[in-house]
């Protein structure tokens, strides 16, 4: 009887699970269905809202002269390029701030006044500065990535359990072994969400940064075609900016898993 | 296994006040204790009697308002890896499986060579042959426990503190462990102080059982447990001793012990 029920059970469970994973990969499946009914029955007006037929074929046209890959290599590379810097940057000066109260009281309403100010309200100060060039842009995706690291990176370093550094005083360790083995190693979850959320930041401030007279790139795209009226190819830019950004959430949830083993 | 060298403790006057409200919190009063070298005294006392604070203060966690501790007429004044503490939690490293949290017990100082010897020593010391690989979440928590057990162990301490350590665990569990903490103690001749809510356990373990009072906690009694060769928990002279002990600890009530025996 407690074997029957048991495989009942699991049974039920295995079926939906897969069935919430098929509804997830069908559920925009459906939406472009409705979308295309929507549009034939003639209740948006065609020229702004494109049909799916229409991206597609954008899509392909693009994929087929190249300019596709070239504004996504473009941007990606924008994007990597911004988040070393402005993660790194906020690594290298979340970790001090973490392990040093004092530093953290110094420095707390500087940064309390910066971190609120959104990337895509920087643009015009860095074209001031920077020009408009590959470096401005870059600023851009950086100042994206930088606070996200550097919140979760300071909040990680101060996350040890009290207990285990109790325990360490009492097996007489070094403070650099208390750093390597403990305060380090109970970091890594907040830093990697830290990385996770800078670098969805970074990838979202593309088009921002490439407002900024680009001439390649997702966020050029998406203003080219404005500029053109072509409202199949924006959306062309932006549902790829959609699924790169989900790739990218993919890979570093995948990359989370393998480098926080313990849970 | 090698013996340790014993070490007596000497507690002298010790108290311990803390700051609270707008005036002070007196946790310990004037403590004064003795345990010779080689035995294993219990400290009972109701909860929040500051007995794990004593505790702490005897493995310099914490320092004492006034009063010193010594070990063999050497005031403690700092935490050393010579003094094993077991605490409530077994506090393991969760990025180490059991192999590594055992060998986190040793100081850099050991070899390579002997750390693996000992590592394997200890582990198969505590029953978790086979378990070196493991991480802390596939453990229960007696498992955790055995582990938390073998790291303090190790380092051949000269002297063994425990703060509740069977506290979290279920009845059967805790009654094994406390069988194999008792042997592995009897064979050391490690200096042992246990602090525990548990009389029963306070007398099972224990040389002697240190009756503390509620805060501000002096030492109420100091009852000298005399049984011969293995402890019989059922046994009258068992028996015997946690009735005495139940009468202190009713006494400090003020209640009728009849109603509850």
């Amino acid at each position: 009887m407690t074997d029957i029920t048991k495989e009942t059970r699991v049974g039920k469970k295995i079926s939906t699970n897969t069935a919430v994973k098929a509804f997830a990969v069908l559920l925009p499946v459906i939406i472009i269905l409705a979308w295309q009914i929507a549009l034939s029955t003639g209740a948006f007006d065609e020229t702004i809202v494109p049909s799916p037929g229409s991206i597609i074929q954008a899509l392909i046209a693009m994929i087929q002269n190249g300019t596709l890959s070239e504004y996504v290599l473009t941007s990606c590379r924008r994007v990597v390029i911004g988040f070393l810097i402005g993660g790194g940057l906020g690594f290298a000066i979340g970790i001090p701030l973490g392990l040093n109260e004092k530093a953290r009281g110094l420095t707390s309403v500087v940064l309390g006044i910066l971190q609120p100010i959104p990337p895509i309200a920087l643009v015009p100060i860095f074209i001031l500065w920077l020009g408009i060039g590959e470096i401005s842009k870059i600023a851009i995706i950086a100042v994206g990535s930088f606070w996200s690291v550097l919140l979760n990176t300071e909040a990680g370093m101060r996350a040890a359990d009290p207990e285990l550094i109790e325990l360490s005083h009492v097996l007489g360790k070094s403070r650099k072994e208390v750093l390597t083995k403990i305060i380090f190693p109970s970091a890594i979850p907040s830093i990697i969400t830290g990385i996770r959320l800078g670098f969805s930041r970074a990838w979202s401030c593309v088009v921002a940064a490439e407002m900024i007279a680009a001439s390649s790139g997702l966020g050029y795209l998406i203003e080219f075609a404005r500029n053109l009226s072509r409202a199949d190819m924006m959306f062309v830019g932006v549902a790829m900016i959609g699924l790169i950004g989900l790739l990218i959430d993919l890979g570093m949830y995948w990359l989370q898993k393998k480098l926080i083993y313990w849970h | 296994m090698v013996e340790t060298e014993p070490v007596g403790i000497d507690i002298q006057n010790l108290k311990k006040v803390y700051p609270f409200g707008n005036g002070n919190l007196e946790v310990l009063r004037n403590i004064c204790l003795h345990m010779e070298a080689g035995t294993f005294t219990s400290i009972v006392g109701p909860s929040g009697c500051g007995k794990s604070t004593l505790l702490k203060i005897i493995a310099a966690l914490e320092q004492p308002s006034s009063g010193r501790v010594e070990f063999n007429g050497k005031e403690v004044t700092k935490p050393s890896v010579d003094v094993g503490v077991l605490f409530q939690e077994s506090r393991l490293l969760p990025w180490y499986d059991v192999a590594k949290n055992v060998d986190f017990g040793l100081p850099r100082s050991v070899e390579k060579k002997e750390r693996r010897k000992r590592v394997q020593e200890y582990i198969d010391l505590v029953g978790l042959t086979g378990f070196e690989h493991a991480l802390p979440e596939q453990l229960s928590g007696g498992m955790k426990k055995r582990v938390s057990i073998a790291r303090t162990l190790i380092n051949r301490p000269h002297v063994l503190l425990l703060d509740e350590p069977f506290g979290t665990l279920d009845a059967f569990t805790k009654i094994l462990l406390q069988n194999e903490l008792r042997s592995i103690c009897e064979k050391t001749g490690i200096t042992t102080v246990l602090v525990t809510h548990d009389i029963e356990e306070s007398i099972f373990l224990g040389n002697q059982v240190v009756i503390l009072t509620p805060k501000p906690a002096y030492v109420k009694k100091v009852i000298p447990i005399q049984l011969e060769g293995r402890r019989n928990r059922t046994s009258e002279e068992f028996t015997f001793y946690r009735k005495k002990i139940f009468q202190e600890f009713f006494d400090m009530n003020d209640t009728d012990i009849g109603h509850y025996m």
